[in-house]
């Protein structure tokens, strides 16, 4: 710790910091669209994914961290060793694109499109969507959905990695599975929330919050 | 809308600002009012110590270069050697040296704090004869116990884009924590130690586990990760359940994760 900090302090005064703290503003992700507006749909249509909610086993082992472009070298060793997962991505947003791009990066860009499809669509259309080809580490991976009746109703890999030597060797070793599903949305009887608040900027959402809860609470 | 439990016959339910969020504590037993008092004056003590919005903090002073570690307590080692070990556990991409911190300095420990000082909170409260509470910080949740005999706490993740639903419900008794990090209160402020960018490809991370302290850290590690700080979280803590939510709207989790997941909805 005290190596840490003397290289603090030599870092600090240094522009790096400061020109560090302005980047994430500018890159924040917001969420385009009317909250309200977008409510009503919103939950309607998670509710119909809902039904395809998948949580299921490929036989092959795909890395599903490899279905996201940030990986830091860190990860990838800590995850190398036990890493599996489902070759399961579901994209609620297909109606708008007829395509599942199950293996590219939620980019600001792509996150924002999606966010906006979703909150104007309706139901997926029926048939059969290729999503595009991702690499990961372990090779290329592509996910195949089929929706049938507004919703997902199955999900094949048609391409994993599990030809190459360093996947079979993942596949041996390999017991952890990760469970994709799509999100939903659910009004449901709690006693507290859990979800990020903490920080000055919510002050006023979050002790308003604590307020309501413990008001029910003295009510009821 | 969220509707709130029937709440408890008896006990005590107090909200306190503090370490600039709202601390909620909600014990179902019948306790003396001095526990809650006790619970409050040490997380004003935390905050007082810890905080890097107050530049008159020792952690502030120590950011700044104005104070070393000989000037800090056992207390503030104690937390910073934690911070270490969370730093070396996840091969970097926990770090309290990396993220800009209010007081301008580039120490700011508020991921391990939170967590830590409300499990000792919760220890406190234990000792004192508390057996069935739930104190929330912020989001980030200790339980003990139940919320009424027989009956689990229920506690909802909060959805990404919906501040009064939910997007998973999670039971569970006896102790419990449950943390969650996210970008959807004000950006992006989950930054990758290794890049100085923020991470983005996430929009919350919930991990479910013993022990709030780790919880936290775990939950703003696997942030970091992203995605594969699910396998890292299996690989090297196994008693931790994770449960993401991706910005295009997939969720994923550990195995482990379905045994807290409330069926009753």
């Amino acid at each position: 710790m005290q190596e840490r900090l003397a290289r603090l302090a030599a870092r600090r005064g240094a522009p790096a910091p400061t020109a560090r703290t302005n980047r994430p503003v500018a890159k924040t992700v917001t969420k385009p669209g009317s909250k309200q507006g977008s409510k009503t749909k919103r939950r309607h249509a998670a509710k119909g994914s809902r039904i395809a909610a998948l949580a299921m086993s490929v036989g092959t082992t795909v890395g599903l961290s490899g279905y996201f472009s940030h990986l830091d070298a860190s990860a990838a060793s800590a995850g190398s060793s036990t890493l599996s997962g489902t070759a399961t991505a579901v994209g609620a947003n297909a109606s708008a694109t007829n395509s599942v791009a199950a293996g590219t990066a939620s980019t600001t860009a792509t996150a924002a499109a999606a966010k906006t499809t979703t909150a104007t669509g309706t139901a997926l259309k029926d048939g059969t969507y290729a999503g595009a080809t991702s690499n990961n580490r372990w090779g290329p991976v592509q996910v195949q959905i089929m929706v049938s009746g507004g919703a997902i109703a199955d999900v094949t890999a048609l391409q994993t990695p599990s030809d190459q030597d360093r996947s079979v060797q993942i596949n041996d070793y390999a017991t952890p599975i990760l469970r994709t599903e799509t999100l939903t949305a659910q009004s449901a009887t709690i006693h507290t929330v859990s979800g990020a608040t903490y920080t000055s900027n919510s002050y006023k959402q979050s002790l308003q919050s604590a307020i309501d809860v413990a008001r029910a609470a003295t009510a009821g | 809308m969220t509707t709130i439990a029937n709440a408890q016959q008896f006990g005590l339910h107090h909200v306190e600002f503090v370490m600039g969020m709202a601390v909620s504590i909600d014990v179902r037993d019948n306790v003396e009012r001095e526990v809650i008092n006790e619970v409050v004056a040490w997380l004003h003590h935390v905050d007082a110590t810890f905080s890097t919005h107050n530049v008159e903090s020792p952690i502030s002073r120590l950011g700044s270069g104005e104070f070393t570690l000989d000037d800090m307590s056992d207390e503030v080692l104690g937390v910073l050697a934690l911070c270490e070990e969370l730093n070396t556990d996840s091969d970097g991409a926990f770090d309290v040296l990396a993220v800009p911190a209010p007081n301008g300095s580039l120490l700011d420990p508020s991921g391990v704090v939170k967590g830590w000082s409300v499990e000792r909170a919760a220890a406190m409260m234990t000792a004192r004869g508390a057996e069935n509470f739930c104190i929330n910080a912020g989001g980030d949740i200790a339980i003990r116990g139940e919320s009424s005999p027989g009956e689990p706490w229920r506690i909802g993740v909060r959805h990404p884009d919906h501040a009064d639903l939910s997007a998973a419900v999670i039971t569970g008794s006896g102790r419990l924590a449950v943390a969650t990090s996210a970008t959807y209160e004000r950006g992006a402020h989950i930054i990758d130690p290794t890049t100085g960018e923020p991470t983005a490809d996430l929009a919350s991370v919930t991990i479910i586990g013993p022990d709030l302290t780790f919880a936290d850290a775990y939950a703003t590690t696997v942030f970091v990760m992203g995605v594969a700080g699910l396998s890292w979280l299996m690989d090297k803590h196994p008693d931790y359940a994770g449960f993401i939510i991706t910005r295009d709207d997939l969720t994923v989790s550990t195995p482990s994760f379905d045994q807290y997941v409330a069926t009753d909805i």
